[in-house]
């Protein structure tokens, strides 16, 4: 993806889509989770709420039956 | 531009200075009470973080999602986790126990045409590794494509003169070892 702009994240995020954040390889992308979250806050800026959100939608499907 | 723009931020002193300045910044917005109070708040943390955002630095900003907790990192595999730096030095710790390895860093057209490129060894591919004992059953067009891994050190050095230093938190102790992989 050349433009992330075209990224799908934004919009699944805010639309109520259980989206997190992830690095996939971070070997691979030398990625990180601040990584991650820097991209995100500075190409969709994440509100404080959609912050909060996104670290719930990371660790609430882990304990649900 | 994902990526240069994560290093660029990424070369900062991370921790200790950056945060010191962040919470400076931080206290000019509203002290530290109110940094408390707004943290337990959810309406008042949003205006921080609005404020935050637009008078913040890249490196106030990166320094900030460091301390952040973030959750899960639910989609990792295991396979990629690893950083390229610590397979090397494990490999070459091997290689003092005796298993040489050797990796492909040339195609000589030594195999003839109609291989499976979508087999389990594709001919095409290059950085596949092999153990010395498979390595010396090649004939000699097929060892020459192939280098020994210590071998690539010598083009890694020069490469590594123009990298920008390695990344200055937790990896430290990881990424101070000289070898790099280069390209044959």
């Amino acid at each position: 993806m050349k433009d992330y702009s075209r990224h799908p994240f934004p919009e699944y995020l805010r639309i109520g889509i259980p989206v997190a954040l992830s690095t996939d390889d971070r070997g691979m992308w030398d990625s990180n989770m601040t990584d991650e979250y820097f991209v995100a806050v500075r190409e969709f800026n994440l509100s404080w709420s959609e912050m909060v959100q996104l670290g719930r939608n990371s660790i609430t499907p882990r304990f649900r039956r | 531009m994902g990526l240069a723009q994560r290093r660029e931020a990424r070369q900062l002193h991370v921790p200790l200075q950056a945060l010191q300045s962040l919470f400076q910044l931080a206290r000019r917005f509203i002290g530290w009470a109110g940094l408390a109070f707004a943290l337990a708040s959810p309406c008042l943390a949003s205006d921080w973080f609005e404020d935050f955002k637009k008078s913040a630095t890249p490196d106030q900003l990166y320094a900030f999602l460091y301390a952040l907790p973030k959750g899960g990192d639910l989609h990792n595999h295991l396979t990629g986790a690893a950083r390229s730096e610590w397979i090397w030095d494990a490999t070459l710790a091997q290689e003092k126990r005796g298993y040489v390895n050797y990796t492909k860093v040339a195609i000589h057209n030594c195999v003839p045409y109609g291989g499976n490129e979508y087999g389990r060894a594709p001919y095409m591919l290059l950085f596949r590794n092999l153990l010395a004992a498979n390595y010396a059953k090649l004939n000699d067009c097929q060892k020459s494509e192939y280098k020994r891994l210590q071998d690539l050190d010598a083009r890694g050095e020069g490469r590594l003169a123009q990298q920008p230093a390695p990344r200055p938190s937790r990896m430290k102790a990881v990424t101070s070892s000289s070898a790099r992989t280069g390209n044959g």
